[in-house]
């Protein structure tokens, strides 16, 4: 397949402090609802950012700026849950979602949920992060993790069943405990 | 889109990083472009040890080849020595001449 002729943008060392403010969030994001550890969570993004300023000049676009910060994120997120094979050390009621809370449709919903991808397998856990937290296809999941699409899927349907089969789960015991 | 998913969807919203992030990692960019790492070197004792390894590595691979050519002289000189016993074998024989 020939690949379109890019015009090299080359992403300016001035342009970092804007980069860092505008993708943060992504980036952060990403590491802390896979790490669910907020100390863990900002290493992993500054080092991620950190990265990215010694690679300036290999990066063409914006386009490709966001693809590389995710990819990068993701890799360094997982890299780090396989060298201190650690669990959540932080609860989650001390993350900082004081800004996110108050949009909530939902914020015990919202809490539970977040737990309940927390004790995802840790792969389905990155599938289902990058379907909705940054809401991906499939095939862009399976680009940035090195997969193929359809284990993508497999992992997407099943981690949406155990999910599900959970949240039922936890409904049903409320609704006893209320009775 | 099922609700499922939709309440999944808030749960999962960005979150933004703690204060004081961005400057944080600005600082650390900072000190790393004042500060560039060094490039990797090895310790001392491993040049030590590598150069060691490399002598005695070639002291054997000497040893061997001195050996070789000392049992190639020696096969020569005893081809030698073979090849004029039988010169001299042959001169006693050869005047007798053939026998009627």
């Amino acid at each position: 397949m020939s690949q379109p002729a890019a015009i090299p943008v080359t992403v300016e060392r001035a342009d970092f402090e804007q980069i860092v403010r505008e993708h943060s969030a992504m980036v952060y994001s990403i590491a802390w609802h896979y790490l669910h550890d907020r100390a863990l969570a900002e290493e992993v993004a500054q080092d991620v950012f950190l990265q990215l300023h010694r690679d300036f000049g290999r990066l063409e676009d914006n386009g490709h700026l966001k693809h590389w910060l995710r990819r990068v994120t993701v890799h360094r997120a997982i890299d780090q849950i396989r060298a201190r094979r650690t669990r959540a050390q932080v609860s989650l009621e001390e993350a900082p979602q004081l800004a996110v809370v108050a949009r909530e449709s939902d914020p015990f919903m919202s809490r539970l949920l977040r737990r309940m991808v927390a004790s995802l397998p840790r792969q389905a856990r990155m599938v289902v992060i990058l379907r909705y937290q940054e809401e991906l296809e499939p095939m862009e999941i399976a680009e940035v993790l090195g997969i193929p699409a359809r284990t993508v899927r497999t992992r997407l349907h099943r981690a949406l069943s155990l999910l599900r089969a959970k949240a039922a789960r936890t409904q049903e015991k409320g609704n006893h405990e209320s009775v | 889109m099922n609700q499922f998913e939709d309440q999944l969807r808030d749960a999962l919203r960005r979150v933004p990083p703690p204060a004081g992030f961005v400057e944080r990692t600005l600082a650390r960019a900072a000190q790393e472009q004042r500060a560039p790492r060094r490039a990797i070197r090895f310790p001392r004792y491993v040049a030590a040890l590598a150069a060691s390894l490399a002598l005695v590595f070639g002291g054997l691979r000497y040893q061997e080849y001195r050996q070789g050519q000392q049992a190639k002289e020696q096969l020569m000189t005893a081809l030698r020595i073979t090849g004029s016993q039988l010169h001299q074998v042959q001169q006693k024989v050869a005047p007798a001449g053939p026998e009627r």
